[in-house]
């Protein structure tokens, strides 16, 4: 049970029950006038500006209580349209229009149930702290640590290991294993030469679910902690994570957020990292946290605590779908187990470095969602609290979206193509409905996400991914067992800047229909066909559909990224050394396990080719071969050869490790507006089609 | 109210003289009115601040009839004259010439209550920052600097000896110095290459040998001192070596250090 959940008497209960009753009685009435009265026109304008202006009063004061009157204002507006459009808009008779409009009805329907659950989901989040370990340390539980690998090269997966081993834990209890499904001599080597555990499949079966259940039987700590190979754990993640863990037996899991320092390939490609929230972020920063209200937490494959003998309980990690992760989860919690999640940065990790590496991960993820909803659906079976369902069900259904996603951006060409009428009511009456139930979600989300999602990226992020988990949620939804297991891959390169025309395929393709609608549009305008209003409505929606393709366009195209090995920018003051105790005070701007990047005041004696040494002076004192490999003005990039393990280790304690190193990450974000965010994709809407025009003679990708 | 800092150690050929003269440098550069006095009979001070060494070797009698820790028989007004002709080379007094003293006024001088009241009939009422240099190990100089210190500064160079002429150290300075031990006891590395194991691992393991505090950072090995003592430059020119940035560290750390002494101070006497 949630800590924040009280259990009262009986008797007190029953008293609150009757007043809630009392109360609902009448504010049920009050809503359902809101909802089914209808208005003329010009009075529904009136009801839509008089709430906005409400609302935008309202947003002025903080307060958790101003902001579920927000939702429910919202709600009211948002199911007053959905009355409106399910009584008054649909067309009569059996025809074309009605199954096009009863699509369209479906679509928005989903997009509803979806705002609804949303709603829910983040009304309140539970900011949950981390709990304190017991002062007696020898009384703190054994620890395994799981590096799973199969394919990643070394140099992504060392400062991994090397940070697991420097984890803050009683040195006799804290186990670091390296699980290498690819069996490879590199890897074997460099576990011998760092002292951790190292095992090896020769069969990869159920891949990464299958590698550690492998080693689940042949280790045997108290507590596991998995962690991708490219996420580097700060050295507080054990006495973090594990304090909720010793305290609640009933508490099998919890996880922590997945941050990544790299940007993720909209960021890079829409440059807009580090300026405005990544798309993860609305995940780890608020549906997880609300999901921890309701015991609905979730693990994510990585940065998570497990309690060994509940994983067990339910056969290990599940391998019927391809997300284990939060299959395993909601097993752990049929079996009545409790989940947390900690809101707290402790591990860095890589970004997918391309968009249509990002892509075949969501792929990856939309598949096994719609797998578990057939296979393990939420709603069915026992052992889950009415909430959970809801929030599991949420998660899931989300990764539904490509159906409805696709309708919104063909909708308006049924009219201007084919001619149908699937909206039998006037475009004013439509829009003096259908503008309050946009704006107001759009501003309740944005009280509600704005510090992790901005306004419309949303939109962006679900137009990106339709065309390609279609196909595999509706296979997985039928036939579950189809299909494959393929890897995210991790710390790859982008040569050259170039336009992904494969992963942007779709994409153009819908733009072309859109511009022939738009087109045929102008035409009736033109010729003064009938409707002129009606043309104008959905050649304005054509347009919107088009600057978000467009900005979906603008992400396809890979910015050069050279950067095979993950590099951590610091600023950490550290001095270069000579052989003839020459040393120059330097300032380290970025370090890897295979170079650095320092600045000096002046680099008039560097001169390339040098050998020296880079000194870091803080935390600990450390001196590291190196040799200059380029000088550009004040930055020296140096390259590191041949560095003993305590050297590597140092490096990575210095850099990706340290304590509070994510903690301030998001400090300089600004925060959400919605018109400017609605310009500012707008504009890369329109660079976007642009590169569409451009596409065919574009520059083939060399990678 | 002025602020004594003295830099004393048991190793000889530490740099000491050199931590003064870079200190004093650098605090005066922050603003500080400081004086720095050399109780070292071996008088380098006045050369580690950029003088050449030729004023030092020669008979030069504005030179070694001014003002010295040996000759204050010239009052208070002849420090100020004394103070103006040394200007170029920051406030400070030297030692003083062994030649011009005969060997029973040396005599007279080397014991701990003369030298306590030598110093401070030199030091001016407006001086806020008052350095002294001291000889290594065990003498009454040493001795009367430390009875006087509101801050010990301990270069020490991180070697196979260092850590076990510390133990004994310690003791003789709980002796001398009980107001201060062991708070105002700082441990600072010094002429410290980095590129040695040994250093590093001396490093690491100073804090748990000693009670006093072992400074953060080192004063780094590094021949850009070396050659700016050969040329005489003044000292407040840096040219981005390693050293001179943590001299510079070293004198915001000094500063913040005794800020927490005097609210300490404070807090103490009322």
């Amino acid at each position: 049970m949630s800590s924040l959940v009280e259990r009262d008497s009986s008797a007190s209960a029953l008293g609150r029950a009757l007043s809630a009753v009392l109360l609902m009685v009448p504010a049920l009435a009050l809503g359902a006038a809101v909802v089914l009265t209808p208005l003329p026109v010009e009075a529904q304008w009136m009801f839509g500006a008089l709430v906005y202006l409400l609302a935008l009063c309202l947003t002025r004061v903080s307060g958790r209580l101003v902001t579920l009157t927000l939702i429910g204002m919202s709600v009211l507006v948002s199911l007053r349209y959905f009355y409106f459009r399910v009584s008054s808009t649909l067309p009569q008779d059996w025809s074309l229009d009605l199954i096009l409009s009863l699509l369209l009805l479906a679509a928005e329907l989903y997009s509803l149930s979806m705002l609804l659950l949303g709603y829910m989901q983040t009304a309140w989040p539970l900011e949950r702290r981390s709990a304190p370990l017991p002062e007696d340390t020898s009384s703190w539980p054994t620890v395994d640590v799981y590096i799973p690998s199969y394919n990643e090269p070394l140099h992504v997966v060392a400062p991994t290991v090397l940070a697991a081993r420097a984890l803050e834990w009683p040195s006799d209890k804290l186990r670091v294993y390296l699980l290498d499904d690819g069996a490879r001599s590199e890897f074997r080597e460099f576990a011998a030469r760092t002292g951790v555990g190292y095992f090896a499949r020769t069969d990869r079966s159920h891949a990464k679910a299958g590698n550690i259940n492998a080693a689940l039987s042949k280790t045997s700590g108290k507590f596991l902690v998995i962690l991708d190979c490219d996420h580097v754990p700060a050295r507080t993640l054990l006495q973090v994570a594990l304090g909720w863990l010793v305290r609640d037996e009933r508490l099998a899991l919890v996880q922590l957020p997945h941050h990544f320092y790299s940007p993720d390939p909209f960021e890079r490609n829409l440059a807009t990292f580090r300026r405005q929230p990544n798309e993860g972020e609305l995940f780890y920063g608020l549906i997880q946290p609300g999901n921890d209200l309701w015991n609905a937490a979730f693990f994510c494959g990585s940065a998570a605590a497990i309690r060994r003998d509940a994983l067990l309980s339910v056969g290990g990690i599940a391998v019927e779908t391809v997300t284990e992760d939060a299959h395993t989860a909601l097993r752990l919690q049929r079996r009545g187990y409790h989940t947390a999640y900690l809101n707290s940065r402790q591990i860095g990790g890589l970004a997918t470095e391309s968009l249509s590496a990002h892509v075949r991960q969501r792929q990856r993820w939309a598949r096994g969602m719609a797998q578990i909803w057939r296979q393990d659906n939420p709603f069915w079976g026992r052992g889950l609290t009415f909430a959970q369902r809801l929030c599991y069900a949420a998660s899931m259904l989300y990764y539904f979206h490509a159906a409805p996603r696709l309708i919104f951006l063909l909708s308006p060409l049924s009219y201007l193509v084919l001619g149908a009428h699937i909206i039998d009511a006037s475009p004013a009456l439509v829009l003096a409905y259908a503008v309050p139930h946009l704006v107001q979600s759009t501003l309740t989300n944005s009280r509600l996400q704005g510090r992790v999602r901005h306004s419309f990226w949303s939109e962006v992020y679900e137009t990106s991914l339709a065309p390609f988990i279609l196909l595999p949620t509706t296979i997985a939804l039928f036939a579950p067992k189809y299909g494959g297991f393929n890897v995210t891959s991790k710390g790859g390169k982008v040569l050259r800047t170039y336009f992904d025309r494969a992963i942007a395929l779709p994409h153009l393709v819908l733009v072309a229909l859109n511009v022939v609608g738009l087109a045929l549009g102008a035409l009736r305008l033109v010729q003064h066909a009938p409707n002129p209003d009606v043309t104008i409505l959905n050649m304005c929606w054509v347009g919107y559909n088009l600057l978000m393709l467009g900005a979906v366009l603008r992400a396809a195209r890979e910015v050069q990224q050279l950067r095979g090995v993950p590099r951590i920018d610091v600023d950490l003051p550290s001095s270069l050394r000579w052989a003839g105790a020459r040393m120059v005070a330097a300032t380290a701007r970025n370090i890897s396990v295979d170079g650095a990047l320092v600045t000096v005041a002046s680099a008039d004696d560097c001169p390339e080719g040098d050998e020296l040494h880079l000194c870091l002076l803080e935390p600990r004192v450390l001196a590291v071969p190196a040799r200059v490999v380029r000088r550009e003005g004040t930055r020296i990039r140096l390259r590191f050869e041949n560095l003993s393990v305590d050297e590597m280790s140092a490096l990575v304690e210095a850099s990706f490790a340290r304590k509070d190193l994510w903690s301030s990450w998001n400090h300089g974000l600004k925060s959400d507006r919605p018109w400017i965010e609605a310009m500012r994709i707008a504009l890369h809407g329109v660079r976007g089609l642009g590169l569409g025009l451009w596409a065919p003679f574009a520059r083939r990708n060399d990678a | 109210m002025t602020f004594t800092i003295v830099v004393a150690s048991p190793q000889g050929g530490v740099g000491r003289t050199t931590l003064v003269a870079q200190l004093a440098s650098q605090l005066a550069l922050a603003g500080a009115r400081c004086l720095a006095i050399d109780l070292d009979p071996n008088d380098m001070l006045s050369l580690s601040l950029g003088g050449s060494p030729s004023e030092w070797m020669t008979d030069s009698p504005s030179y070694h009839g001014g003002l010295s820790v040996l000759n204050t028989a010239l009052g208070v007004g002849s420090l100020a004259e004394s103070l103006r002709e040394r200007r170029a080379r920051l406030p400070h007094v030297p030692f003083g010439s062994r030649f011009i003293t005969t060997r029973e006024v040396r005599e007279r001088l080397a014991r701990v209550d003369v030298l306590r009241e030598r110093v401070r009939a030199l030091t001016p009422p407006n001086c806020k920052i008052l350095l002294l240099d001291t000889p290594s190990g065990d003498n009454p100089y040493s001795e009367a600097a430390l009875a006087l210190a509101d801050i010990v500064l301990l270069p020490l160079r991180a070697d196979a000896a260092c850590l076990a002429t510390m133990a004994a150290y310690e003791s003789y300075l709980r002796r001398v110095a009980p107001h201060i031990y062991p708070r105002g006891i700082h441990y600072v590395l010094s002429m410290f290459d980095p590129t040695r194991q040994l250093a590093t691992d001396v490093a690491d393991l100073l804090g748990q040998c000693v009670d006093g505090t072992v400074v953060p950072r080192a004063i780094h090995e590094d021949e850009a001192v070396r050659e700016q003592f050969a040329r005489g430059t003044p000292l407040s020119i840096d040219g981005g070596a390693q050293a001179f940035a943590d001299f510079k560290w070293l004198a915001s750390y000094v500063t913040e250090a005794l800020g927490r002494q005097g609210v300490d101070a404070a807090a103490h006497a009322s």
